[in-house]
Formats: structure tokens, sequence, C-alpha cells
């Protein structure tokens, strides 16, 4: 009996013994041990990857108002109501910037030697930073940033919101420290290689990108505060080192085959085609970029031979007589006419609105042809797309800091004399690269289509086109509206960063109402709608509604009104001296 | 230290494996025993002897004592030595000294069953003690008789116990009983429930007739507690409820909990629509944790099992629950209170389900039972379909091209049908060719007979198909075969029990088929000191096809419409040219409607094994008077194998085809040890005390493979098949282990005052970080009181009182690796060279993750009135669970979604009343009732400073239902509440705030309130808390015949129904008729070409929806000419803006579709109120009587016919929806795929032997 007491109290001590029990909780699906840079390149790919819900939602109604795209019976009358959000703001946290705090804790925990040894990676994460943080401060104004991302390390659950200026300064202070470290020679560098697959562990290259930066952080605040923007723009131009090649780009490119999410379409809220300002101008300017930008309508000859065995009529809106010059030839020889690419009219009271009634009901002989020209699904909705004979096959490039955008930055600030030099060679740069880089996208995406049962092979651009184009009265650089027509480059450019383009058009008021270049459309025969000029902020939740709402305060903006007057009168703070949109005011 | 314990386990199991089968076959051989004689018996200690013996053999001397004393001797001559010769001379001793002279001699034994003494040959003893003794002398004295309650009826039941042992009889059906007994000076006793025990020392008697007396004061019904310690009901602090195996088995359902519905108070069972095997929810006192799984586990003989969450998305398999067999079950105990299950340690949080299945007894003989049951499941009911209207889409949402459409001007009339062009330029109606995705929507042409093109060409008659949903179905068997045998020897015990369980589905293809076996005995290795015990339950399983969604929702959301003719498409499902018509193939005949569906059930097969072992062993030492110990061990392995074979839906049928096979496998086991003490320190005061330790384990693993791209063999379902190289998937299972040590301490007063103490401390890996820290142990105490009132304080004796009182706490820790983090690699196809990495999830966790604790109360009292032919339980309990550790939702700018802490005190209170009575008992009638109530309320009282309310299931985000189940802190738990609520007007017209705000489509020509506008604030819709629910059951009772029915009912509490909301939106229901034309009250008018609507053109679907146009709204209208125009109707309502003359009615159908459409309606239209009382179940039983029985080898008989889920006496949903929800996990407050109505009848035949 001795015994079994003894047994039972051996076995309760051993019962309670929990020696193993670290290992037995620990996940076996998890690793905590890994490289560094893995979590940069994460980062690098959530930049680009997370787009699904972008073009779904936010790209549908930003390129509506930017005019890039019209709805169908010149726009409905709920165009500028603001539904989606997008995904940058969520991104801008839980992707980027908790894993840029972990690379940088990581780094810090390592030996001095290795601290030394990744000392540049560390540097660029700010570059990384910044460049997304502008994305959302653009859309939200206010946010959390210096605070931010900060709980797994300290904890802060409801970090302070951080207003523009204060979040320009910062970057502007990071940025030129990240340059700062980047130029710094260290003998032992990591070398980044695929793992940067942005630029390829290049610090120079990352130092033109910080530039660019700052660039566009100039122009927001342009109208707030001039004189800082001209010591940013100065402080550029004497560091010197700009984008200057395509190969400088910021670039996103893993050969991925789609373009954010499968499935899902941009046309969810009604189909959207080319918008009618934007054609005519490409139209008349024979500007190369149309078939990239857009399909032609599906009135090829086939079409026409169809209508007129069927004794039907060719709709008034596409004037086979007269609107027939050449605007490019096609793969197989055929000649692209004018007709071919008609825009929807933004303008719901459009004159010739009756010539457009049919454009809830495409006309169908034979082959469903639409009689408008469409956005190119494979460029802005999903490289993959099925034009119903399989999928594409190229992959899916984005650049996000495009050469051009830099040349046209340096143009407008020359022009407006906030530094010197040759503006009509920066705006002639612009254009060029801006073409050679959309020729670029188009190439790798391999951006054919297939309309009304006709296929189009991609038609590259040749460089006489673009000559060509430069010599246009519309684009030439010559002393007339030089300014306008370096705001409606970068209109252009933008064709594919709405984002981009939505800040310009908040920034400049350009396109213009009544441009004899390319004028905006009113989408009521003489008043525009009033359009959102920012998104509306993110509830956080009930950790930081206090500081949300009084950040929202601080700014002027009500929380959870979001009415488009109210969006658009309840401005940001960068934006709040800026023209009305297509005012041209500034 | 665990390896030695499982060799020890091992060995035991072997040894008690052999013991029963040496066991068997002894038992076969006592079976033919047992005549009774009327003579008086005499023991042989009693007969005095006067006899010489001189050199005489044996048979000599038992032909004396013959002729002398009439003494019969047995025996096998073999078994005699011839030469032997006796010698002795007896005066006046008593013939069991003679026969214990001959014994010493001869080593003969002798047994003395009345006057006949059987002899026969001694075994070598098995251990050399001196306690054995070398002379085996036993008389046994067969006894029978009747016992008889206080009016003379029969007893059925009764224990009749030979007093001191644990050997005993019942009385059966006649109260008739027959017992061995060792003796004439044995003292029997007879208990019985709400009798006094009556002793009666044998004696001289063979035939004993007792007559029992009720005793109200007694309670001594005897419980199974925590730990499987049985204990009288009166000494328990904390309410315990009881069922008995026999209801459960009875109910022929495939899980245990289903069975349980309506059977104890504070227990809450709800359906799911998972089907056959699908998982029922069950909650005891409400939910102790915003956690999703709030379920109480199982304990089958001290073997846990999980009880988890099934039909959570994806398949529903339902959990392990299902591999029970009820059959063997003796009494399920359910532990509902922290009192009840503190000994349980952490896994009890939720209360505990003890089932205790059935054992051998020690007996004469073999005890033979037989069950056989047969019975059918039908689909007896549907929700109320119109049958006015066929198919067709909402107005508006036609194109005009006659070839897939209508012609120009129908397009927004929701009663026109579709055209097709033929050969001749003539319109025929046709569904060929459609082209709407709304394939389901009903708002087409009246039925009135019209001939159009179905489908895939043929014509058909345009016809109503009332039955066209019941029609899917089949009529499903139940077929439940159990066979056991029991039995039991001076130093054992065993139980033997097959099942064999088939259950065909209602839906083709269903089946669910399961064996088991269960073997259980005891054999006492050292007698009265070391008893060893074992149990080895098995299952094997295996179930094919679970119901899928597409066709138990097919009526009313992508499925089929009212004129959908199920015999004509149901075996016409595959395309003239291979595989499935598919909508956007280039098949023959595109738009067969659920063609998808009845390809994946005729021609996908899915099937699961699974195969589940619960063993558990024991050793009982009696170590000292008073002191006895136990050492234990269980395993409980769980295997299950998956196989799905997908055959391809296209053309060449390998393209989309895919196959798969997974396997899993959990093991967990549990080892302890304990030592129990008991003592009376005084006449007035005893106790009893414990202390135990148990280690407790589990480890899980799965692995997957299934083919990828498609097949490259058609129909060959092999991994090797696979197109590209196979995925796979699975891993390594989470794994735990929880140390124990536990102790308890009772106290009985004067048998009138019970105090019961117990402690446990349990050391949880779960809640130990990586590193090895972390606050992994955790102590949880319980202390309760009963006092039975009566003894104390002079109440009458027909009125018994008992309070009871009790506190406790337990503790309760969290899954596996919730405390482990780290970062989890991500794949980028196109470059799998690209390391890249990121957080394992969004979530942090706090590095002082410390155990939930439950603190409960409660408080209850018993009256018994009437000698206890009435009775009333009251309990009135409140738990609150503080410190859960939760996935704090914190700001997504803060860098992670969510921070693991410990916070908050969720409160559950209610109150559960039992009423019972008998209003009639007679000899040959009796009349029973009973009725439980339950009320309770779960709330928050606090949770994380700041927050103000938890999700706790679904989400106001889910696309299709855009319902979330919320607690709000301070307020309510299981609020349904959405993001799609309307929004109400604030604009300039301040006379029409507050009233929805209403979206116009002009090319719809429909305006309707919109659920995306106001996606701000969360909108509450109910509550899925029921005010109360209980059950009520009668017994009739007629000499054999006993006619039982039981009633399930649930008051208040609201349901979100995705049939009721998208039956309306698809227009099948009835719901969706009034306002659809002329007939159906909705307003004619002709058109000014509002919106898409045809100028001149005449409607009669005209609607007013209640509402207001938001500031500016403009509403275009077209005229004769083409020319557009817009008015303004902002600030209106649309009464006033159509009295106005500014807008036209609405297209009712556009109306409610929009409103209650996923993309722009709103969940509101399918939330309602559910109350509900079902007739659960329906027993008719027959018991044959003993006097037809008696001349037969059988013992009793039984026949009865029981029907479950009879049916809804009432149901307050609209169209008669079934309010059963999707899944068993907390908070699930929607019903996402409709459940069939189903109920079934079974016949039973019970036999004994």
């Amino acid at each position: 009996m001795k015994k079994i007491i003894i047994l039972l109290l051996t076995v309760g001590i051993l019962f309670s013994c929990t020696d193993e029990f670290g290992d037995i909780n620990t996940d076996p699906d998890v690793i905590t041990d890994i490289p560094t840079e893995a979590l940069f390149t994460y980062v690098e790919k959530k930049l680009g990857d997370y787009k699904g819900a972008e073009w779904y939602h936010d790209n549908h109604q930003i390129m509506t108002w930017l005019q890039y795209v019209s709805g169908d019976q010149g726009n409905a009358n709920d165009i500028n109501s603001l539904e989606p959000r997008g995904g940058k703001y969520g991104l801008l946290y839980t992707d980027i910037l908790v894993h840029l705090e972990e690379v940088r804790r990581q780094i810090s925990l390592k030996s001095a030697s290795d601290q030394e040894k990744y000392k540049k990676l560390g540097a660029i994460t700010y570059i990384v930073q910044a460049f997304h943080g502008l994305r959302v401060t653009d859309l939200f104004g206010s946010i959390p940033y210096t605070q931010a991302a900060k709980a797994r390390i300290e904890g802060i659950f409801n970090p302070d919101y951080d207003d523009q200026a204060t979040l320009f300064d910062t970057w502007i202070a990071e940025l030129d420290d990240a340059i700062a470290v980047l130029d710094e020679s260290q003998v032992d560098d990591i070398d980044l290689l695929t793992a940067d697959f942005i630029y390829g562990g290049d610090w120079d290259k990352w130092i033109k990108a910080a530039n660019a930066i700052k660039l566009r952080i100039a122009l927001r605040l342009e109208s707030q505060n001039l004189t800082k923007a001209q010591s940013i723009i100065a402080s550029v131009v004497s560091d010197g080192r700009l984008i200057s090649s395509m190969d400088d780009e910021f670039t996103y490119n893993i050969a991925e085959g789609w373009r954010g999410t499968g499935g899902a379409d941009m046309d969810w809220k009604g189909r959207l085609w080319a918008a009618k300002p934007m054609v005519e101008y490409m139209k008349t300017t024979l500007d190369p970029r149309l078939r990239v930008f857009y399909q032609p309508n599906g009135y090829h000859q086939a079409t026409l031979d169809d209508i007129s065995a069927n004794s039907q009529t060719v709709p008034p809106a596409i004037d086979v007589d007269n609107d027939n010059a050449v605007l490019y030839t096609a793969a197989d020889g055929e000649d692209i006419l004018g007709y071919r690419y008609i825009g929807a009219p933004v303008d719901r009271n459009d004159p010739d609105k009756n010539d457009y009634s049919y454009i809830e009901n495409p006309t169908t002989v034979g082959i469903n042809a639409t009689q408008l020209a469409k956005y190119n699904q494979r460029l802005i909705m999903n490289v993959g797309y099925n034009y119903g004979d399989g999928a594409g096959e190229g992959t899916y490039v984005d650049v996000f800091i495009s050469y051009a955008e830099v040349c046209f930055m340096m143009s407008e600030f020359i022009l407006k004399g906030y530094t010197s030099g040759d503006a009509e060679d920066w705006y002639e740069k612009g254009v060029r690269a801006s073409i050679e880089t959309y020729e670029m996208i188009a190439d790798i995406g391999q951006l054919d289509y297939k309309i009304a049962g006709k296929s189009y092979p991609r038609v590259p651009i040749a460089d006489s086109e673009t000559e060509a184009y430069l010599l246009t009265p519309e684009v030439a650089f010559d002393g007339v509206n030089d300014l306008e027509k370096v705001y409606i480059q970068q209109y252009l450019n933008f064709y594919r960063l709405p984002d981009e383009g939505w800040v310009l058009a908040r920034r400049t008021g350009y396109p213009k109402f009544g441009s004899s270049i390319l004028a905006r459309g009113y989408v009521n025969g003489t008043s525009d709608l009033q359009y959102p000029r920012r998104m509306p902020t993110p509830d956080p939740g009930d950790l930081n509604r206090v500081k949300w709402e009084a950040a929202s305060a601080a700014q002027g903006i009500s929380v959870l009104l979001e009415t488009p007057s109210v969006l658009n009168t309840e401005r940001l703070w960068w934006d709040k001296n800026n023209p009305a949109i297509g005012s041209g005011g500034n | 230290m665990n390896l030695n314990l499982l060799l020890l386990y091992k060995r035991i199991v072997m040894f008690t494996v052999y013991g029963f089968f040496i066991q068997l076959l002894m038992c076969s051989i006592l079976f033919a025993s047992g005549t009774t004689n009327a003579q008086k018996v005499i023991s042989v200690k009693e007969v005095n002897v006067n006899m010489n013996i001189e050199n005489e053999g044996l048979t000599s001397v038992f032909d004396k004592i013959r002729s002398s004393y009439g003494y019969k001797f047995v025996y096998d001559k073999k078994d005699l030595d011839r030469d032997l010769k006796l010698n002795g001379q007896y005066k006046d001793d008593f013939l069991y000294d003679v026969l214990v002279d001959i014994s010493k001699k001869s080593s003969l034994g002798f047994r003395q069953v009345n006057n006949t003494i059987t002899v026969k040959k001694l075994k070598k003893p098995m251990f050399n003690l001196s306690a054995v003794p070398m002379v085996e002398i036993v008389e046994d004295i067969g006894i029978s008789g009747k016992v008889t309650d206080e009016t003379g009826a029969a007893l059925p039941g009764v224990n009749v116990v030979i007093d001191g042992s644990a050997q005993g009889s019942v009385t059966d059906l006649d109260g008739n009983y027959k017992i061995t007994v060792p003796g004439s000076s044995t003292v029997l006793v007879f208990s019985f429930v709400g009798y006094e025990n009556q002793q009666i020392t044998v004696g001289s008697q063979m035939v004993i007739d007792v007559s029992l007396t009720p005793d109200v004061s007694a309670l001594d019904e005897v419980v199974v507690t925590a730990l499987g310690i049985k204990k009288a009901e009166r000494t328990l602090g904390y309410s315990v409820s009881e069922v008995k195996g026999q209801e459960i088995a009875q109910t022929t359902t495939v899980t245990p909990i289903a069975a349980l519905q309506g059977k104890a108070p504070g227990v809450q069972i709800n359906t799911t629509s998972g089907g056959t095997y699908g998982g029922a929810r069950i909650t005891l006192r409400g939910n102790a944790t915003f956690g999703k799984n709030t379920q109480p586990i199982f304990v089958v003989d001290g073997v846990a099992m999980d009880n988890d969450i099934s039909g959570d998305g994806g398949t529903d398999w339902g959990n392990q629950l299902k591999n029970l067999n009820p059959d063997d079950f003796e009494s399920i105990s359910v532990l509902k209170g922290a009192a009840a299950t503190a000994l349980y340690g952490t896994r009890a949080l939720h209360g505990v389900v003890i089932v205790t299945t059935k054992s051998g007894a020690k007996r004469k003989g073999l005890g033979v039972s037989f069950n056989q049951s047969f019975g059918i499941r039908t689909v007896y009911d549907e929700p109320a379909f119109q049958n006015d209207f066929g198919y067709g889409p909402v107005a508006g949402m036609f194109s005009n091209d006659v070839t897939n459409g209508r012609p120009d001007g129908d397009s927004h009339d929701n009663q026109q049908f579709a055209y097709y062009e033929d050969v001749n330029g003539t319109f025929v109606p046709s569904l060929q060719h459609n082209m709407s995705e709304e394939n389901a929507a009903s708002w087409g042409p009246r039925f009135e007979g019209q001939d159009y093109i179905d489908y895939d060409g043929s014509m058909a008659k345009w016809v109503a198909q009332p039955d066209n949903y019941k029609k899917m179905f089949e009529t499903g068997t139940i077929r439940n075969t159990n066979i056991a045998i029991d039995g039991g020897g001076e130093n054992n015990t065993f139980r033997l029990s097959f099942t064999n369980f088939s259950d065909k589905g209602v839906q083709p293809m269903n089946d669910f088929l399961k064996n088991s076996f269960s073997l259980k005995g005891t054999q006492d290795l050292v007698k009265n000191v070391i008893t060893v015990g074992a149990g080895m339950k098995y299952t094997g399983s295996k179930m094919t096809n679970p119901p899928t969604g597409t066709l138990q929702s097919a009526w009313f959301h992508d499925g089929f419409p009212r004129s959908y003719d199920v015999d004509k498409w149901r075996n016409n499902y595959k395309d003239v040219d291979g595989g499935v018509p598919y909508p956007t193939g280039s098949n023959k005949y595109m738009y067969t409607r659920k063609s998808m569906s009845w390809f994946s059930v005729y021609e996908n097969e899915i099937e699961r094994n699974e195969s589940q072992l619960l063993a558990d062993v024991y050793v009982d030492f009696n170590i000292a008077k008073g002191l006895s110990g136990k050492i234990n061990g269980n395993i409980n392995q769980f295997d299950y194998k998956n196989e799905s074979k997908n055959a391809g839906t296209s053309l060449n049928r390998i393209s989309n085809a895919s196959y798969s096979l997974s396997h899993g496998q959990k093991i967990q086991s549990s080892y302890g040890a304990s030592l129990t003490y008991q003592k009376e320190l005084s006449q007035d005061l005893k106790f009893d005390a414990s202390i135990g330790a148990t280690t407790w384990t589990t480890d899980a693993s799965s692995t997957g493979v299934s083919t990828n791209g498609g097949l490259k063999v058609p129909l060959w379902y092999n991994l090797a098949n696979s197109y590209n190289s196979v995925n796979y998937s699975g891993g390594q299972g989470a794994k735990k282990t929880i140390n124990s040590t536990y102790a308890y301490l009772n106290f009985d007063y004067k048998s009138t005052l019970y105090l019961a103490i117990t402690g446990r401390n349990d050391w949880s890996s779960a809640l130990t970080y990586d590193t090895g820290a972390g606050h992994n142990s955790f102590f949880y105490p319980s202390a309760s009181l009963s006092w039975v009132v009566n003894e104390t304080l002079a109440i009458p004796e027909s009125i018994f009182t008992k309070l009871r009182v009790s506190y406790a706490h337990v503790g309760n820790d969290t899954d596996p690796y919730t405390l482990s983090s780290g970062f989890t690699p991500v794949n980028l196809t196109e470059d799998p060279t690209l390391a890249m990495y990121k957080f394992e999830n969004s979530t942090a966790i706090s590095p002082n993750i410390k155990p939930e604790t439950k603190k409960s109360f409660e408080v209850g009292l018993d009256m018994r009135f009437m000698n206890g032919r009435a009775r009333m339980d009251v309990a009135y309990y409140r738990d609150n669970t503080h410190d859960q550790i939760i996935g704090l939702n914190v700001p997504t700018e803060s860098g992670i979604t969510k921070q693991l802490i410990n916070a908050g005190n969720m409160q559950n209170q209610g109150v559960e009343i039992m009423l019972e009575a008998t209003p009639i008992q007679t000899k040959d009638f009796s009349w029973d009732m009973g009725f439980a109530f339950t009320h309770n309320r779960d709330k928050i009282i606090e949770l994380y400073p700041g927050v103000n309310e938890v999700l706790i299931g679904g989400s106001p985000n889910d696309a299709n239902s855009g319902t979330g189940t919320f607690a709000f802190v301070g307020g309510d738990y299981g609020v349904l509440a959405t993001y799609q609520g309307y929004k109400p007007y604030d604009g300039t017209n301040t006379a029409n705030h507050g009233l929805p705000v209403l979206s116009q489509r002009n090319n719809w020509s429909v305006a309707y309130p919109n659920g995306r506008q106001n996606t701000d604030s969360l909108v509450s819709m109910g509550n899925i808390q029921p005010d109360w629910y209980g059950a009520f059951n009668t017994t009739l009772r007629y000499k054999g015949f006993r006619l039982y029915a039981l009633f399930d009912m649930s008051f208040g509490g609201e349901v979100y129904s995705s049939a009721s909301r998208y039956g309306l939106h698809q227009g099948v229901t009835e719901s969706s008729l009034p306002n659809r034309d002329r007939e159906n009250g909705g307003i004619v008018w002709t058109s000014e070409g509002m919106g898409n609507n045809y100028f001149g053109k005449e409607y009669e679907d005209g609607y007013i929806p209640e509402g207001v146009f938001p500031d500016g709204q403009t509403v275009r209208f077209r005229d004769a000419d083409g020319n557009t125009t817009f008015r303004d109707v902002g600030g209106m309502t649309y009464q006033e803006a159509y009295d106005q003359g500014l807008v036209e009615p609405t297209h009712w159908s556009g109306y409610i579709y929009r409103w209650t459409s996923a993309s722009t309606g709103s969940p509101l239209m399918g939330v309602h109120e559910s109350n509900w009382v079902v007739l659960r179940e329906l027993t008719f039983s027959y018991d044959l009587p003993g006097s037809l029985l008696s001349n037969s080898f059988i013992r009793t008989a039984n026949v009865s016919l029981t029907g479950r889920d009879l049916g809804f006496l009432h149901n307050s949903m609209p169209d008669n929806i079934n309010p059963a929800i999707t899944s068993n996990r907390a908070g699930e407050g929607r019903e996402m795929g409709f459940a069939p109505y189903v109920r079934s009848v079974t016949m039973a035949l019970r036999f004994t032997f």
C-alpha cells in the first residue's frame, strides 16, 4: 500500500511537469527565422497585387469622373457618388508598414557588422512607405503614420493621426535621410538581387525614385506652401539624380498573368465606354496611344455588310461617309477609320443625345457589334481578359512612377518659374517617354483584342507616329497654351494611374471646360456635378474613434457623411486652395 | 513515463480481452440451469445429522444422505475418486460439517441449491494465499417473488440486491423477480425510486412477495456526476439532468444531440440544415464565451470526445458524436453549471454530457437482448409556394432581342414569355437558348396550359409543378439492428454488443452506414481487493454524398422556377453530346436548370469513412478499510478517409474532372490515478475524499492529395491520372497536453446537509509560449451545499423540500498554437524561386495570456408534493466568464487587425423550471406529464476599454447574407445586425425625415430602398436568443401500452432566413404574389414612358414603395417620339410624387427583387421572429405481458412505433419557412441553405432472453 501511495505521489508530481510544453505548443506551420529581405520582397509584391478591388471599385468611378471612360446613356446621375474605398488604405498598415517595421526591427537585432550590411535595405524601406503613404493621404488626408503599425512592437493600438503638413515634412525628412544613407559607401552591402524585384538592389535607382517622390510632394504643397514646395524642388534639382530613362522607372513587373482579381468586372455598375472628349482629342491628334487605351467599335466591313444585307441602317453616331480618316492600320492591313472610335458622351443631355440613345442596347446584327469604343479591357481590367477565344497570354506591368511623369513635372516647374531649364525639352522627352512606356506595357501585356468576331493583334507604335504627333498643333510646344499642354499630357500619361490623374484634376482644374485642346465635358448641358475630391476616411473602430473624429474635425471633414457635395466641399488640406475640377483655374 | 503507462495499458487490455473469452465459455455452460422448487429449503447448516460412516465409498455416502435427509447429489462420476473410503461418526452435527469433512478428504466442492447439492472437483487455487479456503461449500437458495406498490400494482424495475454485495436482480414488467441467494441468513434489499427500501431476511422462505411503501423524503435517485461518480440526487448542491439511454436509442437519430432535444431544461438544441449526419447545436445554459464552439464535451465512460463545429462552410460531415451508439447507452447525465463540471477542468467550460454505457451484471446465465428497428424518413412539408406564375425575370430584365428575349415593348412586363423565332418566322414561347441568368425567377406568365419550347427543344405545357421541391427528395430508410449479450459470474462481468445502423437520406444518393462493436467487462483479480475493468468501443462509419446546398436550396436561389418539372429533368441532365449543359458553354441546350446539380448528385461520388476507437481500462484497488485507489487509461483514436470523385461536366469529361483522397487521424489519450478515502467520523458526520492526477494529450495530422488541372483519361479516378502534377495539402495538426491534479471532499451531516468541495489544477501546453514561458497553471475550486429541509424543519413528509446552492470556478485554456506565432511563406506561381515571407496572420499576441475563468453561481429548490405525485424544480444560475482569450479587433492603422488578449466579463443568467405531475396513478392506468422551461440571457458586462461590440457569428459584410451576429458591451448578445439597412432620409425636406431613402433605377423603371446606401452604421434586425424555450411531455400508460408525446418549443428570438429573402427575390413564395397583377391588387396604369417603360403601354403590376427620393433625384421620362426629359422628385415620398403625377407606380417585381437582392437589397427582408412548437416525438409502445411469455425463452418483449419531428404545430416564419439554421457554431443566426422538413417514423422490436 505504501508503494501505491508513493506511486500516486510520484505520478502527481510527474503530471505537473511542463518542460516540453513550449515545444508542444509550437505551430509546425510557421517559421520564425527567415531572411529579412524576404519580408521586403513581400512588401514590393503587395504594392502591386492588391489591385482587384481597385479597378473593380475605385478606377471604375475615378476614371468616369476624369472622363477617361463614360457610363452608358451619357453618365447616370449617380456617377459622382462614392461607394467603394479601395484597398490602398488597409494595405499601408497591415501589409506595408507592419512588415517594413519588422524589417527594421530585425536589422536592429543583427550583429554590428550585419547591421552595417543591411543598412541600405533599411533606408529603402522609407522610400517605399513614403511612396505608398502619399498615395493614401491623397485620398484620405490626415492618417496615422508616425505611430502607425507599431502594435506588434510597441503595443500602440490607437496611433495618432498626422495631418498632411506633418506627413509631407516627415516624408521629406525620411527620404533625405534615406538618400544620405544610400550615398554612404559601404564595402559589404547586402546584394538584394531579385529580393528587390523593382530595382534589383540598385541604390542609385532608389535615390532617383526618392527624388521623384519628393517632386510629387512638392506638387501637392504648391497651393499651401509654395516656399516649401520650391525648396524641395531646388533640393531635387541640385541633387540632380532624376529618373532619366525607362530603365529607371519605378516598375512593378513580376510576370504575373493577371491584374487584380479574375472574375470581377469593371462594368459591374453599368457598361463603361471610351469617353467622347478624350477619343475626339486622340483622333484629331492621331495620338498613337489611342489603340493602346481603347478598342475600336464593332463596325468593321463585315458588320457594315451585314447591316446592309439586312436592310438596316447604320446608327447616326457612326458617320461612315465623313468620319473616315485613317487612324492607324491594323496588323492585317485593315485601315481603322475615324468612325471606328466613337466615344460615349459624358453629357447626359448631349445635344446629339438621341443619336446615342441606342447606347444601352447595342445593335446586334449578325455578330454582336457594339457601336462605341470601349476601354482596352486587357490594359485596364485584366491582362488575362478573355475576349471569347481564350485568355490573354501577356503579363501585367505597372509603372508606378514613370520617366514621363518626372519630365512633365520638370517642364511644369520650369514653366512656372520654380526652377530653371528647358521646359520644351522636358515636355517632348515626356511625350516620347510616355508613348514608349505604354508601348512597353502593351508589348509585355500582348494587348491584342477581338472585336465583333475579328481579331486585332497588337500593332506596335512606330517612332514616326510619335514624331508626327509631337507636331500637331494640339501637342506642339509652340508658346500657345504650353502649360495646358503639359497638363494634358500628364492627364493622358495618368490614364493607367487614375489616382494621379485625380490629383492632377484637383490640383490644376485641367482638363478644363471649353478648351480648344482637350475639353472636359459638362455632365448636364452647361453644368457639372460636384465630384468627390477625397474618399471618406475609414472608421478605425472603437479603439481609435476619438482621435479619428478629432483629426477629421481638424481638417474640417465630417465623418460618415459621404454625399458627393460634402466630399467635394470639405477638402483635404493640400487641396483646400485648389480650383474646381474643370475650371482650369491654376 | 507515458511510455510505461502505455505498456501497462496494453497489457491490461490484452489480459482483459482474453479474460472475457474464458468468461464467455463458462457462462454458456451455466446458462441451462435454474429450476425452482416449491418445497421449503433447509440449509445444510441447519440439518442435524446422526450418521455413521465406515469405510464407505463416496456414492454410498451420498445415497445415505439422500435417503435420510432428502438432499439430492448431482455429480460427474469421473470427478469421484473410486478408491477413496470414508470414515466418520456424527452425532447432532450439522450436515454442513459432514460435507466439510468429505471435501477435505476428497477435494470435492459442494454447492447447495435448494435441495440439490452439486458436486464438483475443486480446482487448484489460482493464488496461493491463505485467505482462500481449501474447501468450497456454497449454499444457494433460489428465491422468487413479486413486488407491488402501495396500491397492489406490480412494480417493474425494482432493484433486489443481496445486502452487502453488488449482486442483485431487477423485477420484470409484472413485478416478478428471481434471485439466488447464498444461504438463509441472506438479507435482501428491495429498492425503488420514490419508495422506502425494504430489507427482508430470507430464512426458510422460497417465495418472498413484497409491497413497497412510497417515501417522498428519500430522493435517493442515483445520478452520474463528474468523473462518472454515482451520487444520490439528494446530496447534490447543483442540478444534474439525467436521461435514460433507452429514450435516446428510441429516437434513431444519427447524432445523440438531436435525441436530447426537449429532454432537460437548460439544454438548448438547434437543428441545422446539415442533413442526416450534419451537426446539431447544443448549448448548456447559453454561451460562456465569444468563441465559435460553445458546445459541451461528451464524456463516454470516462473518454472525452470532441464536439466540433461542422457545417461552418463547406461539407457538413457532422462530428465524432455520430459514431456513438445509443443502443449501448445506460444513461446520459447533463452537467450544466460549473459546480457540476469543475472536476473536469479546462475542457468543461461549456458543460459536460456524460454518457454511461451499459455493463454486464453479476447474474445467473446470460442476458441477451435483441433490438430491431425499421423506419422511413420523408420530406413531409415544403415552403408555401405560389403556383400561379412560372419562369420569367422581373420587369426590366429581359432584353428586347426576340431570339432570346421578347418583342420590343414587352421588356418591362413581367408576365410575358421569352420568345424564339422559329423557321417560319413565328415567335413561339421558348425557354431554349434563354440568355437570362436569373433562372429560378418565377416572375413570368400565369400558368394557363400554354404550349412552349422547353430547355431542350421539346414541346411542353405551361403548368405549375406544385410539388417540384418535394419531388427532389426520396423516401429515406432507417434500419437498426442491435444484439447484446451480457453476464457475470462470481468474479467478473461483461457485456458485448453489436449494432448495424443504416440511414439512407432523403437526398438522392445520400447514405450513412455504421457498424458499432462494444465490449465492456470487469474481472476481480483478487476478490474484494483488485478489480480490473475495460471497455472498447469501435465504430466504423461510411457516409456518401452529403447534402449539397445546391439541391436543398434549389428552389429559391439560383435554382429552379415554379414551372420546373423535376421528374423530367432529374433524368435528363446530360447534354446529348456529353457533359452537362452549361450556361457558358456551347452545348446543345444551354440553360437547363439545375442540370449541374443533378449531374453532381448522380455522377459524383463523395465518400467518407471514419473509424473511431474508444478504449478505456482501469484497475480498482481496495487498499484498506475505506481507502481505495484507481489507475486508469483511455484512448480515443479517430481516423478518416475522404474520397471524392468529381465527374467532369465538360464535353470531354476530363478538363474539369477531379479526384481527391485524404486521410486524417486524431488521437487523444488520457492516463490517471486516484485515491479515495471514506470515513464515518461519528453517527452524524461522514465524509469521503479523493485526490487524483491525469494527463491528457491530443495530436492530429492529415494529408490530402488531389488531381490538378483535370484528368488525362475520363472516368478513371486515380491520382496517377492527374493532368498536372498533383496538389497536396495537410500536415501536422494541433497538439496539446493538459496535466492535472484534483481533489474533492464530501461531507454528509445527518443525511440532511451535504457539502461538497472540489479543487483542480491544470497545466496546459496551449497556454505556453514557444519559449516555454506562460501562465499555464491554473486552479479552480468549487463548493456546493445541499440541504434537505424536511429533516431540519418540521415540514410534513408529504412535501419534500430540498434547497441547493453552489459556487464554482472553471478555468479554460485556448486552442493549441494560439500563442505560437511566426511567418509564413508566400509563393509566387510565376517565379517559385522568389522567397517572400509575411506574418502568419494579422493577429498579435499579448505576452501575458492567462487562462479564462468562469465563475458560476447556482441556487435551486426541489419540492415534491402529494407523496411525489407532483414535483417542481427551480434553478437560477448566473455564470460570469472573465478574462476571455479573444482576438480583440484593433484599428488596422496599428498594423494588425487583432490583438490576442484576456478581457471581459460575459454573463449568462437564467431560470430553469421543471414541473412534473402524475395526475392519475392506478394499478393499470397512469398519466404523467412534465414541462421544462428555460429562460437564458447572455450578456457582455465589460470588455476592453473603448470597445463597444464584438462580432460573434456571421458577417455583416457577407456577400450573400449581409448579416452578422453581435454582442454589444453592456447590451445584448446575439443581435442580428447588418450594414445593409436602408438609409433614413435626412435631406432638405424635414417633413420626410427618417423614412427610407429610395434608389431610382431609370433603366429598370423601379424605385426601392437601397441596402447599400448606409454602409457606415450597423442596423439591428433582431436577436437570436429566444425569450424562452421549453418542452412538454406526457405519457399515458395502460397495462403494457404506453403512449408518449414530446413537444418542443421556442419563443422570441429572430432568425435570418435566406430562403425567405431570396424566395421573395425570385418570386417563388406566396408572399411574392401581392401586387403582381390586376388580380393580386397591382395598380394598373398606362405609361408615359417613365424610365424604360414604353410610352402608352398598359402595366398592371404597380406598387407605391414607402420611402423618400434623395435630394436632387431625377426620374427620366421618354415620350412617344423618344425625347427624354427628367423630372425632379428630390425630397418627396414616392406617394407624394405619385400624387403629383411626377412618377408612375413602380413595378412590384423590380421593387421586391432589388430590395431583396444581394447587391442592392437588405437582409432585413429575411429576418423574422421565430416562434415554434414542434411535435418532436410520439411513441406508442406495448410490452408483451409476462404471462404470454412465461412458456417461452423470451424474458421481455416490446414493440414500439416512434415518430420524430412530426411537424410544426406553430411556426411564425412566413411562407412556411423552416427556421433551422446553417451551422452549429455559436452566434449563428442564419439559415443559408434551406433544410427540408424531414420526419421519421420507426418501428422497433426489442427482446430480451
